[in-house]
């Protein structure tokens, strides 16, 4: 079930669901299976009023599923997922 | 006009005047300094005295409120007596001239030189700590307030660092309970990559303790919530290499939220009030992706992160972030030189409270960033605020408490001891900022926003007393 990130080549979209929606959801909406999204990472709640989560999901296989990737109605992303450090 | 200095030949007014200047009269029971006897007196004036200064053009002025300094004959091997005021060949005197005389450079075929205008130079990193944790209560004028009991009772302090060693904050007599246990939190590839959870208060003591140290020196009563959002790893020669993501950031708030509002608070059993402490960023733009990328952080409110932070404000947390430390007098290396719109993403936000680093003087930390934030994020007015940094405190690793990393902690401290007074449900976020901003000493003189120190430095006692507690 673990995968390590060397795997993948995450990338960090958003997704708007129902309110206790499951990663799986996220996949279908996505269009890829479960195995192209980041479980460890799994479903982040971004903004719970209007249902949008977070999740990572292998750019390659969403590339696939989604040809239009240019911020579609299915998902916003891909969004940076920058370095940060302390001050 | 330009301020200038010249050299002038022994003469009787010039060695009267540093005479007098040399040999002050000091009153011993007040300290005064007589000061007529300091060169100031009319028939000792260089300008009606000296033969030389009748013979300069009318538009150059001297300047009598400054003695002769007598130089000997301008060679360094010269000794002391040399520099005798009556064995001093010549002497530097101080003038006004008008700016083509500063440019050509000589009057009456002398030599003018520049005196320009010299100042201290700010803290730089690797400076030594100036003062210590009873400096920064003093600067913030805590006393007051703690004594009115708003110590940041019910209120936790989140820290999102690099984890916090609670074994040394009680080291420094910190009490045991200064951490909440009760609340852990690990960045889940960590408890994967590691097979274990490192419990809350249980890492090394880095740099994540000395945020907790330095928020509670305002707030001694408040609790903090360990959030483990950055890696603190071992480097070669024993330094530190920290190193997170942004997603990290964002799964961390995500989370906290979610316990803040079903198990720990507010209104619970707990706490009444969340503070949330950032004292990181993102050092260059190369970090992120290229302008204009519509996914970008630092310049972008819709990044999922930056809307989490607007999420978490709009419940009245009070989140607090540092302005960076890529300022303009001597940056981090980490900056690359980049020191315009240094102040960037979550830390440029809107509704966060942005915090640059003086040191316990009020003075300038010139690593410290300054504003104008970067263009996009909502703000123009960044930092908000200033608080002390650069101090002795929780003597991590045996360096002073440095950075706008601990001015950040500072601040969320005295946000959380206002807290106490002031809980969440009863004050906006954006009202209690705005408490802070309008009490600073700066803006009660009357002094705008500037971008060293946005609206000036904290004052609690003010902001105290501004909000009615």
């Amino acid at each position: 079930m673990t995968m390590c990130k060397a795997e993948h080549d995450w990338m960090l979209v958003t997704v708007k669901l129902a309110a206790n929606a499951e990663l799986s959801h996220a996949a279908a909406k996505l269009g890829v299976s479960m195995e192209n999204l980041d479980p460890v990472y799994g479903l982040v709640t971004v903004d719970i009023e209007h249902h949008v989560f977070a999740c990572r999901v292998d750019a390659a296989a969403l590339a696939k599923a989604l040809p239009d990737q240019d911020y579609s109605r299915e998902f916003k992303g891909p969004f940076s997922d920058s370095r940060i450090d302390t001050f | 006009m330009r301020r200038v200095l010249i050299v002038m030949e022994n003469e009787d007014a010039l060695v009267e005047s540093a005479s007098d200047s040399a040999s002050l009269q000091v009153d011993d029971e007040t300290g005064d300094i007589d000061v007529e006897a300091y060169g100031y007196e009319s028939t000792r004036s260089i300008a009606s005295a000296s033969k030389q200064a009748a013979e300069l053009p009318a538009n150059m002025m001297i300047d009598d409120t400054y003695p002769a300094v007598p130089i000997g004959d301008g060679k360094s091997d010269q000794g002391f007596a040399a520099v005798e005021p009556s064995e001093s060949a010549n002497f530097v005197v101080r003038a006004v001239v008008p700016e083509e005389i500063a440019m050509e450079g000589y009057v009456n075929g002398k030599p003018v030189y520049s005196d320009i205008d010299i100042a201290a130079f700010p803290i730089c990193p690797g400076d030594p700590a100036h003062g210590d944790a009873d400096d920064v209560r003093t600067l913030h004028n805590m006393a007051a307030v703690h004594a009115r009991g708003h110590r940041g009772d019910r209120v936790a302090v989140a820290i999102m660092d690099t984890g916090i060693s609670a074994a040394h904050l009680t080291g420094l007599g910190l009490p045991n309970s200064a951490v909440d246990r009760s609340v852990l939190w690990n960045p889940i590839e960590m408890i994967v990559r590691q097979g274990r959870a490192i419990p809350a208060g249980g890492h090394p003591a880095g740099h994540g303790t000395m945020c907790a140290f330095d928020a509670l020196i305002a707030a001694p009563e408040a609790r903090l919530l360990d959030y483990p959002i950055i890696s603190q790893m071992g480097g070669a020669g024993g330094s530190s290499i920290m190193a997170g993501a942004l997603s990290d950031a964002l799964k961390a708030y995500s989370d906290l939220e979610a316990f803040w509002s079903v198990s720990f608070g507010p209104n619970r059993q707990n706490y009444d009030s969340l503070v949330v402490n950032n004292s990181w960023g993102v050092y260059h733009p190369d970090w992120d992706f290229a302008e204009g990328h519509p996914g970008r952080y630092i310049d972008n409110p819709d990044h999922p992160f930056n809307q989490r932070v607007a999420s978490l404000a709009a419940r009245n947390v009070d989140i607090v972030f540092a302005a960076g430390n890529c300022g303009s007098e001597c940056p981090a290396s980490k900056c690359h030189g980049v020191v315009t719109h240094s102040i960037r993403g979550a830390n440029a936000h809107h509704d966060v409270l942005t915090l640059a680093g003086v040191d316990v003087s009020g003075g300038r930390i010139g690593y410290s960033s300054e504003g104008p934030p970067i263009p996009g994020m909502g703000a123009d007015e960044k930092p908000d605020l200033a608080c002390a940094t650069h101090f002795q405190g929780s003597n991590v690793g045996g360096f002073p408490d440095s950075g706008t990393s601990a001015a950040c902690p500072v601040a969320a401290g005295c946000v959380a001891a206002l807290r106490s007074g002031m809980p969440q449900n009863t004050l906006a976020s954006s009202a209690m900022f705005d408490a802070l901003r309008q009490t600073t000493q700066e803006a009660q003189a009357g002094s705008d926003w500037n971008p060293q120190n946005g609206f000036g430095i904290v004052d609690m006692d003010a902001a105290a007393n501004h909000l009615g507690i």
